[in-house]
């Protein structure tokens, strides 16, 4: 009699519960990583305008400035979670040393556009950074329950993967834009 | 997350489930005992018709009043749970934020950065315009959620304190605490601090120190009577709600500022921003406005001084809904491997909100203009503005040059003519239009001739809070003999009365009124009263700012 109720009442119950918390996690991370994908795309939207509105202050800088504009178009076409990883890391940097560069221009920080567009871009850099924090967290808990026993036999069973985290350097996000300004 | 989500799900029930039962339980004892005096009354005046009802109401009796506590019980709870955000915050007399200021842009920003943190839930926020510095946070039922911050915090902080303070609410909002603080203020705290407000506002009004309000003292003295009386029952009602509220308040855990705090270190990852801005907290005046003092817990630091706030033990614990500030701030630095010294020089400072207006201009071009088939000027851009009839086809030929062209095919005056600077008010000094303009974050309208400054009342309190501008060396030392002769110069700002100023307000028209902008710092500047806004010539705002700067280092 105890067997019976095993096998047709709870086993398939714990399957679907494994089953669905397992779809779950898997929504979630997509969600996750749909919301870092709308704040780079936001960052690659503000830099034409920073371009512009420093072209007119810093008429011999073109090589950063070219720069700047070269990694933007290479993140902006880049697709896949590894090449996004790269090709922001190196936007960051040129960020990172047009902000350098920028500072020995006072007229071109006292600009009111240009404060604004600065405010605009130390926020996109934190909301990547936190996007990234929380994609990070939820690939963990996801990955986590794929490998752990006994979800990861029905992870197996359905063709669950580890998903891959989403890394950006350190110096590259949050201090950069702040301190080189 | 401490919990998981589950866990908070019940928690929260739990708790919401036990308010109910509070609220039917006072219900009931007070519809009891109103039950029991009226028996007792009865019994006393005409004892012939109810000779079988004694002092206790009997079984039957007992239902009944147990009915009318459940359905006053259950009613007393769908309108205070109704509209919970819109009337706490209207109540804390918070406003929306207003999309051209600087300070108002990055707070709303950071909120933005901090709901993708937690997630993406969206989160509303809004602005206590006072000096205190103090931050909340209500949530209802339906998962609408708010954060509002005074302006006197937007002021005094960096952008990595407010991002802590502000994860620190978000953090109260995803743990559940953040509903559970609101239900219990808006079932008697809410009628509380209403009533108190009520009554401050009354007594001001009766006292009018305010600077705009003295012409109304005449009016309210013929109904001082009325006021006593209603003051009076108001008094009562204030009580016994304060009372209530103050029961409910023991049920709300002093953890869940730790587990906010904890959950602020989570998201931000900077322990040390967290205690710097809980020290500036703590170290300024929390008040949020008059009558807040029942809706404590939804703030991060009590506004009202409680000396329970500071003690441990039982008997603190129970009565206080917030823990000592001193070890929320000992944790936090233990998180960050620092000691308390480390407060005193703080990260660093916060140079995105520097003010545009720091450089020195650079010559601008000078413009003639055809008049009547004769050249007038050189005019600069602010002269031409002001010029009667000048639009972009009026002819105009640069200075030094011969070429002629419309003033809308010049690309500089075309910009300015698109960006909608020309405001309709006019400087009282020299006639000149008035240019929109920033200053301390906030937009104001200068006259770029005599320098004067056109503010709002409104905006007046952000600026004076706000600290960007540079003063220069001979206001602070007008400011300084100015603040060292405090007594001299209230004495006369008491003495002086209000002249007629010789200018009329930009606005509507009517001549101001010059006079002191206040006893504590007595600064002349011209007021009118029909538009509530300010003139302030050349130096004067400077004057002031740099007046409340010395006198009160922790205010500005």
């Amino acid at each position: 009699m105890l067997w019976p109720i095993i096998y047709i009442i709870i086993l398939p119950a714990a399957l679907t519960i494994i089953y669905n918390l397992l779809v779950i996690g898997r929504q979630r991370v997509k969600s996750a990583w749909s919301q870092i994908d709308v704040q780079l795309k936001r960052r690659h939207d503000l830099i034409p305008n920073l371009i512009t509105v420093a072209k007119g202050y810093m008429q011999h800088e073109h090589e950063i400035m070219e720069e700047v504009a070269t990694a933007r178009q290479i993140a902006a076409e880049a697709s896949s979670i590894k090449d996004k990883e790269a090709a922001e890391n190196v936007l960051s940097n040129a960020l990172h040393s047009f902000f350098a560069v920028a500072e020995n221009y006072p007229r071109l920080k006292a600009d009111r556009v240009m404060l604004s567009l600065h405010e605009e871009l130390v926020s996109t850099e934190n909301r990547i950074a936190f996007a990234r924090q929380y994609y990070n967290e939820e690939v963990l808990r996801y990955n986590t329950r794929v490998e752990t026993f006994p979800s990861s036999a029905v992870a197996k069973l359905f063709g669950f993967t580890r998903k891959e985290f989403f890394k950006i350097e350190a110096t590259g996000d949050r201090q950069a834009i702040t301190a080189g300004f | 997350m401490p919990f998981t989500h589950l866990e908070i799900e019940q928690r929260k029930s739990i708790i919401i489930i036990l308010l109910f039962i509070i609220l039917i339980v006072i219900y009931f004892m007070g519809t009891w005992f109103a039950a029991a005096v009226a028996g007792i009354g009865l019994l006393f005046l005409c004892p012939q018709y109810i000779s079988g009802y004694g002092f206790m109401p009997s079984l039957s009796g007992n239902l009944w009043i147990l009915g009318i506590a459940l359905i006053s019980g259950a009613v007393h709870w769908l309108i205070s749970t109704a509209n919970i955000i819109p009337r706490i915050s209207a109540l804390l007399g918070a406003m929306p934020l207003d999309d051209k200021d600087r300070y108002h842009q990055r707070f709303k920003n950071i909120v933005e950065e901090v709901s993708i943190a937690i997630g993406g839930r969206r989160i509303e926020c809004m602005v206590i315009p006072t000096t205190a510095v103090n931050s909340f946070s209500v949530a209802d039922f339906h998962g609408n959620s708010l954060i509002g911050v005074t302006e006197g915090l937007l002021a005094r902080l960096s952008r990595h304190q407010i991002e802590a303070i502000v994860a620190h609410e978000a953090g109260h909002i995803v743990s559940g605490d953040c509903l559970i603080t609101t239900v219990s203020c808006s079932l008697f705290g809410i009628y509380a601090a209403a009533f108190r407000y009520i009554t401050v506002s009354i007594e001001n009004s009766i006292e009018n120190t305010a600077v705009f309000d003295e012409d109304r003292e005449r009016d309210n003295r013929n109904n001082d009577a009325f006021i006593a009386l209603y003051l009076l029952f108001i008094g009562c009602v204030v009580g016994v709600t304060a009372f209530f509220s103050m029961i409910i308040n023991t049920l709300i855990s002093r953890q869940k500022e730790y587990r906010a705090d904890a959950l602020s270190v989570k998201l931000t990852r900077n322990p040390l921003a967290l205690a710097e801005a809980l020290h500036i907290v703590s170290g300024s005046w929390c008040g949020a406005g008059h009558g807040i003092e029942n809706l404590g817990s939804i703030f991060i630091a009590n506004p009202a001084y409680e000396e329970a706030d500071e003690g441990e033990g039982f008997v603190p614990d129970l009565i206080s809904t917030h823990p000592p500030m001193s070890k929320r701030i000992k944790v936090l630095l233990d998180m960050a491997h620092a000691d308390i010294r480390t407060l005193d020089n703080p990260q660093q400072a916060d140079p995105t909100i520097a003010s545009a207006e720091q450089l020195p201009a650079e010559p601008a071009p000078k413009w003639f203009v055809s008049k009547e088939n004769t050249w007038t000027g050189p005019f600069d851009m602010d002269h031409l503005a002001a010029l009667p009839g000048f639009g972009p086809d009026t002819w105009i030929k640069a200075e030094g040059e011969d070429r002629i062209k419309p003033a809308g095919r010049e690309p500089s005056i075309a910009a300015w003519f698109n960006k909608g600077n020309l405001v309709p008010f006019k400087c009282p000094h020299c006639e000149l239009a008035l240019m929109k303009s920033e200053y301390e974050g906030t937009s104001v309208y200068r006259c770029s001739h005599a320098h004067g400054l056109f503010v709002k009342k409104s905006d007046l309190m952000k600026i004076i809070i706000r600290r960007d501008t540079a003063f220069s060396p001979n206001i602070l030392k007008l400011a300084d003999i100015m603040a060292g002769n405090s007594e001299q110069a209230r004495a006369m700002a008491m003495s002086s009365k209000q002249i007629k100023s010789s200018i009329s307000c930009p606005q509507c028209g009517i001549t101001m009124n010059r006079r002191c902008y206040s006893i504590a710092y007595p600064v002349l500047v011209d007021i009118c009263k029909t538009c509530n806004v300010l003139w302030f010539d050349q130096y004067e705002m400077e004057l002031l700012q740099a007046l409340v700067e010395k006198t009160a280092p922790n205010l500005a």
